[in-house]
């Protein structure tokens, strides 16, 4: 597969195994094994909708499969519907027929699958004091495919070690923009040299399957899996020492208390937040008092403008424009 | 000489049946008594233990014995498939194949079925109230089953062999 990202091209991607195959509905297994490998390493995501045409978007499109050929095609007629049965057996799959032991990523609107691929659910949410306590007749489903992406970190190194040591670094993007394939990388780039501690809140940075990781995050990387973020971090940081922590979508205001807590004992930080704009994510309370308190020494924006992971643009703690260096990388990584 | 030999095997015959029959409403009571306890273990481990369905199955299959672990061994296997099939039709598929060589009837099979219908597909409080509405509804076809045991096993065994005798009487 290759990739434009930060101005140079990647090659590497998703590895599509029996284990993830065997999750997807049989029709589009056969659909993704009959492809050539380029292109099956380029599918990002697979959706359902209950009654509506089945989606396959690959990294140069959104894609149909046609109902009595069974190939791909751009255009939504004659497109595969994905039925009530397609939709019930992908849920008993991805749930083991166990809908119960799934409370909690329930209310969270995901499902973590082994290989750190990431299942999004709708339906009817159901609500306790205004509270989302479940879901039911879950009729959408949206199958994010987990790549490995070795480099995709290269072009964040000379923002993360500079003349003073490591650095506390905050990556910024929309969805599907690449942003935990390239903190996996930098895991595995930092982790080879210096301690870090992965707190994999939603078991998709290091895909631990019985808590070991799936993906390479270095070999001097410590995974915390399934824990949440804020008390991750300081359990990390007592248990395991490390010089550099990771964390994944940072979003309630205790990750950002947990922040300031972790990075005053010292230890560097690399975090990722959803937003596209610097105006817009300067105007989320989570990161109010930590850019008051200049405690990111660059904030790295990325869009999809040459592929998921390009960086569009960069900011300093004074969240000031700069230059961004393309071909500093720093040998030593 | 003849005679005696058919007189021998239809007085045989007619006591097996006889005693078969009281075996089957012996058996039954029992058996629903083992079902119940295989939902009480259903209904503990989803409220607490949090497994998923096949790995309850497999530890049920463990601890129970005869026909009702069978059936929780064949309902293991094909969830273990994991290959979409509806829960219900995985269960369905087991009971088919052990149900027969039960004691058990078509209302513990109803009753058995109608949970499997909602098994893995609600939260655990849906679950647990659905297990105890099934566990409910056994207890009453328990206690039936256990006045028919009283009323008929004996009534059985007797009328096998003395049915028996009255063909033999009538033939001759």
């Amino acid at each position: 597969m290759l990739h434009k990202i930060g101005g140079k091209r990647w090659t590497g991607g998703v590895i599509i195994n029996q284990q993830l195959v065997a999750i997807f509905p049989e029709v589009v297994r056969h659909v993704i094994l009959s492809l050539e490998k380029g292109k099956q390493q380029q599918l990002e995501e697979v959706r359902l909708r209950q009654l509506r045409p089945i989606e396959l978007i690959f990294t140069d499109g959104v894609f149909y499969i046609k109902q009595d050929q069974r190939i791909l095609s751009q255009s939504p007629i004659d497109a595969m519907i994905a039925t009530p049965e397609i939709c019930q057996r992908f849920l008993n799959l991805v749930s083991q027929h166990s809908l119960y032991t799934l409370e909690e990523e329930l209310q969270k609107g995901y499902i973590t699958i082994s290989g750190g691929h990431r299942v999004g659910i709708t339906g009817k949410a159901i609500l306790q004091d205004g509270k989302v306590t479940h879901l039911r007749d879950i009729t959408h489903f949206n199958i994010r495919v987990a790549r490995e992406v070795k480099g995709a970190g290269q072009h964040f190194i000379p923002y993360i070690y500079n003349k003073d040591g490591l650095q506390n670094i905050m990556i910024v993007a929309p969805p599907q923009c690449g942003k935990t394939t390239c903190i996996r990388d930098l895991a595995r780039i930092v982790g080879n040299h210096h301690k870090v501690a992965i707190i994999d809140e939603r078991s998709e940075i290091a895909g631990c399957l019985h808590g070991v990781p799936q993906f390479d995050v270095g070999l001097r990387t410590d995974v915390l899996d399934a824990c949440p973020k804020a008390e991750g971090m300081m359990m990390m940081i007592r248990s395991m020492s490390p010089d550099l922590l990771i964390v994944d979508e940072l979003g309630r205001e205790e990750d950002g208390r947990a922040i300031q807590e972790a990075v005053y004992t010292g230890v560097r930080l690399i975090a990722t937040l959803h937003g596209s704009r610097i105006t817009d994510v300067t105007k989320r309370p989570i990161l109010r008092s930590l850019i008051a308190e200049r405690i990111f020494s660059y904030y790295i924006f990325l869009d999809r403008s040459k592929g998921p992971g390009t960086i569009s643009t960069i900011y300093d703690n004074q969240l000031q424009k700069i230059e961004y260096v393309q071909t500093m990388v720093s040998q030593s990584c | 000489m003849l005679k005696l030999v058919g007189s021998f095997i239809t007085v045989l015959t007619s006591t097996w049946l006889g005693f078969h029959l009281a075996m089957q409403v012996r058996q039954r009571p029992k058996q629903i008594r083992q079902l119940l306890t295989a939902f009480s273990l259903l209904r503990s481990e989803i409220q607490y233990g949090n497994r998923p369905l096949f790995e309850i199955c497999k530890l049920i299959s463990v601890r129970e014995i005869d026909k009702i672990a069978d059936i929780f061994r064949f309902s293991y296997e094909e969830l273990q498939k994991n290959e979409g099939d509806t829960t219900y039709h995985c269960f369905h598929k087991a009971i088919r194949q052990v149900w027969g060589q039960t004691s058990l009837k078509g209302t513990e099979k109803e009753i058995f079925l109608d949970l499997c219908s909602v098994l893995g597909r609600s939260d655990r409080l849906d679950q647990i109230q659905h297990i105890d509405r099934a566990k409910e509804q056994l207890q009453v076809v328990e206690e039936k089953a256990r006045l028919e045991q009283e009323q008929y096993e004996k009534m059985f065994r007797t009328m096998g062999v003395l049915g028996g005798v009255l063909v033999v009487i009538l033939l001759y």
